[in-house]
């Protein structure tokens, strides 16, 4: 599903130059449940990025179901990364002048799936992740497990086939945390490839392959026990 | 679309101090503009309603300067000479008469006028026939509001009206009030009726130019021929009339000349101050909108930079730039769209008030389809336009670092044009400040010179038909009356309150046959006069001549007895006051026509100054006499007691008249209402103007703030007083009002001088409003950051350093 070749990206401000992603190879195969573990400053944001479409590399190249997207505009990735990709934010990024079902609906909005559907996805995701009853709340209403679910239940609202999550749970008690762990590995099961950015090594743990960054580089690329 | 206008009325909602400056500015901008734009379409461009209006002209005539009366004899005249002139009529209007119809009265401003107004302006009757009615001179026409106000079941053909103690019947019922005539045209009546106002010899002197006259030009000529017939016309008319005519123009040659009605507005005798009243408030208007979408796209953009994340999740979620651009643009659409509609009920709210005051009919055609549509058509443009630079600030955010919750910066770009439009903002109160200042100023001067007359504790009372000549029977039994009056410590007669700017009576005056000849201000006033009116006497006694034997019509003229002031003595070359007494001078005629009337000067007294200061000042002469003029003064230290006694007695004499006393002050102030009024505007607009730039800096320094939170904690942490601090906020402001200082007051300058050319009496130190209009622009700033500057010096630093 996604290849990457000898990627490099570099962060320049000024005369300053930083190599936040240096010459990285990586495939992940379309269902895999990838886990992106490192200290901070060694990459793992900047490649979940890419990997998302919302940023280009500053060399090499980066396949996406078989086409380089390396060098295209923004205007082509956002075209390209519509009802393909999904999000999940450690700080959820929801917005609150709209409702639950309004931020959930938003991603159907800008994509291909005709409006008389809507209601009906909209309504499936707040059921499958349980806040349908708060539909009609604003995000500042909700607890920060029940935003992290309205947060998931926009990302996959399209049925994406690729869903990146950023921390998740960082912003998460233990038990909040738990249960949306147990939705993307749902989520997972279902078939959706699933690419996870974490600091916990139990959360990483629950994947099938790690991936370990240090300084911009792969330190480990293995497989789950 | 629907769901995104939503969205954007929930923000609105939830940011109520954002939305009531943007909104509020905004509406405030729109209401003006639009009203400058009903000043186009009411007055600048032509009536509608008049047929081939590019054919029809008014007539001005050319004195001390152009005025827009020409003088009914050219009516005659131009009556009388075939094409080019087509059709001609007349018309005097304003005069405010008591009409009563039964049990029913009403206060109604009557226009006199010929028959041939009809064609000439296209007039219909909606009842009865007004070309008959004013053929006839026991008719009158009604408007249908004057109409239904007499006779509310709307049965006014063929019932009797009485003014003034005569019976008219209704002949003509018109639909509304000719946009010419919008001022005071509620009923109309010909020369020859009994009510008439119109003085004889109006209708056989080339100098009497209280009317209008209005041609319709034949086929096959233009106005200028029609020009050029009235100028002939008056080369033939006899020597001693033209004498004094041209004596008024100077070296001037045309004294008359025909204005399309379509370009009278800004062409005609009133077109270079019609031009500054349109340019001065089209300017204000301009700045005003100019302030509102600076301060709008200000604080747009710095909310756009809080959205920051909102909009990061929007591009993730895949929108492009032509959705997010669209968005924006959407936004800021339903932001101008509602303040157009606050704005139109601004402006309907506003426009009568605003209309009387600057005598602008700002009324009609408010809700017309087209203006509408021209202002719907003007506010999408506006969102646009306000739309496009958040929108840019938009499509510029960096998705993930927003998305990791890092705050967006702006770029340098985005910065300076931020700063760009603050100092804009700065810049524009600062120019409406400092011109506003200097109006005011120029105003109050003008104000309060030294008139040479005293105006407290007198009373003031406009005589009906005061002006005509002859015995006034009621005239007489007033002044009779109200001399026993408690409380009436003094009265006389004057021909106008001296200083109130009304028509003036010229007349050419000098020493003998070789000497040089000017024109004077020639007042009829009687003996009490001078003491009434506190006019220092240098010199002689006022007295009037005996009364004239009753075999007076045959006499040959007598001699005037009159009063000049200390200035006209100097210009008659009298060294002294003294030497003047007693004196023989003349006024009128020519040396080779015998017709000159002989003045004896009584007395001379201080200087007075009675002309409006954008005039030139002129010598005066009092001429006096015992006999009724047309205002009476009462003097007394208790007013209400003098209303009260004029109340009482007036009934008695003038029962078909209303009473309308005013203090001389009062009357005098008259004299600037225009001004006064300009004034009041200017000083509205400087309020709103500096309103508008305080809650943009308010809102601006709470930016300020919040993204120097770090900053801030950090130097104190590293020992900043809070004086340091305070500068720190200050800093963001500063070089900004010195720019807007270094553009604005050159403009303000400006401004006042413009201001200033309109007057010969010019305030020598209007320069000090400049410095004024920039503290008050730094006071209102220092107060707008304040509250956000005590926050930055309190900040805690534990509280910023998490965030």
């Amino acid at each position: 599903m996604i290849k990457l070749r000898q990627l490099s990206k570099l962060h320049r401000s000024g005369e300053i130059e930083t190599t936040a992603l240096d010459r990285i190879d990586l495939d992940i195969e379309a269902g895999e449940y990838l886990a992106v573990t490192g200290p901070s400053g060694c990459g793992k944001s900047t490649l979940l990025g890419i990997l998302g479409l919302l940023d280009a590399p500053t060399a090499g190249e980066y396949w996406f179901d078989g086409t380089n997207v390396a060098g295209w505009n923004e205007a082509r990735l956002t075209h390209l990364r519509r009802g393909r990709i999904g999000f999940v934010f450690q700080s959820f990024n929801l917005i609150d002048d709209l409702t639950v079902a309004e931020n959930i609906e938003l991603a159907l909005e800008y994509g291909d799936v005709p409006a008389r559907e809507h209601r009906r996805r909209v309504d499936e995701s707040m059921a499958r992740l349980g806040i349908a009853h708060r539909a009609g709340h604003r995000p500042s209403q909700l607890s920060g497990g029940q935003q992290q679910r309205v947060a998931i239940a926009r990302a996959v609202v399209s049925r994406p086939a690729l869903l990146l999550a950023d921390e998740p749970t960082g912003n998460l008690d233990s038990a909040h945390g738990d249960e949306v762990m147990r939705i993307l590995r749902e989520l997972n099961a279902e078939g959706t490839t699933l690419v996870m950015v974490t600091h916990s090594p139990a959360h990483a743990a629950q994947a099938t392959r790690t991936l370990r960054l240090l300084d911009g580089r792969v330190l480990v690329d293995a497989l789950a026990a | 679309m629907l769901k995104s206008l939503a969205v954007a009325w929930r923000r609105f909602v939830a940011d109520p101090g954002y939305t009531t400056v943007v909104v509020g500015g905004l509406s405030v901008a729109v209401a003006a503009c639009f009203l400058v734009m009903q000043v186009v379409f009411n007055e600048v461009l032509p009536d509608p309603d008049i047929p081939d209006v590019d054919r029809v002209v008014t007539m001005e005539s050319n004195g001390d300067m152009w005025r827009e009366q020409a003088p009914f004899v050219l009516a005659d005249a131009l009556g009388r000479s075939g094409p080019p002139v087509g059709a001609v009529a007349r018309s005097l209007d304003g005069y405010s008469m008591m009409v009563h119809a039964g049990e029913r009265s009403a206060r109604l401003g009557v226009v006199f006028a010929d028959p041939g107004i009809v064609d000439i302006f296209g007039l219909r009757s909606m009842a009865g026939d007004l070309r008959a009615a004013l053929r006839r001179p026991d008719a009158i026409a009604l408007t249908e509001a004057s109409a239904l106000q007499l006779f509310p079941a709307g049965d006014a053909i063929g019932k009797s009206v009485v003014v003034r103690g005569h019976a008219l019947m209704v002949a003509a019922v018109v639909p509304k009030r000719p946009r010419l005539f919008e001022a005071a045209g509620d009923a109309f009546a010909p020369f020859e009726s009994p009510i008439s106002v119109a003085n004889p010899e109006m209708h056989t002197d080339w100098q009497w130019t209280q009317g209008n006259v209005f041609v319709r030009v034949a086929p096959g000529f233009a106005p200028a021929d029609v020009g050029a017939a009235a100028q002939a016309a008056f080369e033939k008319a006899p020597s001693h009339h033209r004498r004094a005519v041209q004596l008024q123009q100077a070296d001037k040659q045309v004294y008359l000349r025909a204005t399309p009605l379509a370009r009278q507005y800004l062409h005609g005798a009133e077109g270079h101050h019609h031009a500054t009243l349109l340019l001065g408030m089209a300017g204000a208007a301009a700045l005003m909108l100019a302030l509102a979408v600076a301060n709008t796209i200000n604080l747009t953009s710095v909310r756009t930079i809080a959205r920051a994340r909102e909009i990061a999740v929007r591009k993730t979620l895949g929108a492009n730039p032509w959705r997010l651009t669209g968005q924006f643009v959407l936004e800021a659409t339903l932001t101008t769209v509602l303040s157009t509609a606050i704005g139109l009920l601004l402006a309907w709210w506003l426009a009568p008030t605003l209309g009387d005051m600057l005598d602008l009919h700002l009324v009609r055609g408010l809700f017309s389809p087209l203006r509408l549509a021209a202002l719907l058509a003007a506010s999408l443009a506006l969102g646009a336009a306000c739309g496009l630079y958040p929108a840019r600030i938009a499509l510029g955010v960096n998705c993930i670092a927003a998305l990791a919750g890092r705050s967006h910066t702006e770029s340098l770009a985005g910065r300076a044009a931020r700063r760009a439009l603050t100092g804009l903002q700065f810049g524009i109160a600062l120019v409406i400040a400092g011109g506003a200042g200097a109006m005011l100023w120029q105003n109050h001067y003008v104000a309060s010179l030294e008139s040479g007359i005293h105006t407290d504790g007198l009373l003031t009372i406009d005589i009906p038909d005061g002006f005509l000549k002859g015995p006034q029977p009621k005239s007489v039994a007033f002044r009779e009356a109200m001399s026993h009056e408690p409380g009436v410590q003094g009265l006389a007669w004057s021909m106008d309150v001296p200083g109130r700017s009304m028509d003036k009576t010229y007349r050419t005056i000098y020493r003998g046959p070789q000497a040089r000849v000017f024109n004077a201000n020639v007042m009829p006033v009687d003996t009490d006069f001078f003491g009434v009116y506190g006019v220092h006497v240098l010199a002689g006694r006022p007295r009037a001549p005996a009364a004239a034997p009753a075999s007076a019509a045959s006499a040959p003229a007598r001699e005037e007895l009159v009063v000049l002031d200390a200035g006209t003595a100097r210009q008659l070359d009298f060294p002294t006051p003294q030497s003047a007494v007693g004196q023989l001078i003349f006024a009128g005629g020519d040396g080779q026509d015998r017709r000159n009337d002989p003045m004896r000067v009584v007395a001379v007294v201080d200087d007075v100054r009675l002309d409006h200061a954008r005039e030139a000042q002129r010598p005066h002469v009092f001429q006096v006499s015992n006999e009724p003029q047309a205002v009476l003064t009462l003097k007394g230290t208790d007013m209400a007691a003098l209303r009260q006694a004029a109340a009482a007695v007036w009934p008695r004499v003038y029962p078909d008249d209303p009473l309308d006393p005013q203090t001389a002050a009062q009357a005098r102030a008259a004299t600037y209402e225009r001004e006064r009024r300009l004034a009041q505007v200017a000083a509205a607009t400087t309020l709103i103007a500096l309103l508008l730039s305080g809650f943009g800096v308010y809102a601006l320094a709470a930016y300020t703030v919040r993204r120097s939170a770090r900053e801030i904690v950090v130097r104190k942490l590293h020992g900043a007083s809070r004086g340091r601090i305070a500068r720190l906020v200050a800093r963001e402001f500063a070089p900004l009002l010195a720019a807007a200082a270094v553009i604005g007051l050159p403009l303000a300058a400006w401004l006042g001088q413009a201001w200033q050319q309109n007057f010969t009496a010019r305030s020598p130190d209007v320069w000090w409003v400049l410095p004024a209009a920039l503290v008050a622009l730094l006071a209102m700033t220092a107060l707008a950051a304040m509250r956000h500057v005590r926050i930055a010096m309190a900040m805690r630093p534990a509280v910023a350093l998490r965030d």
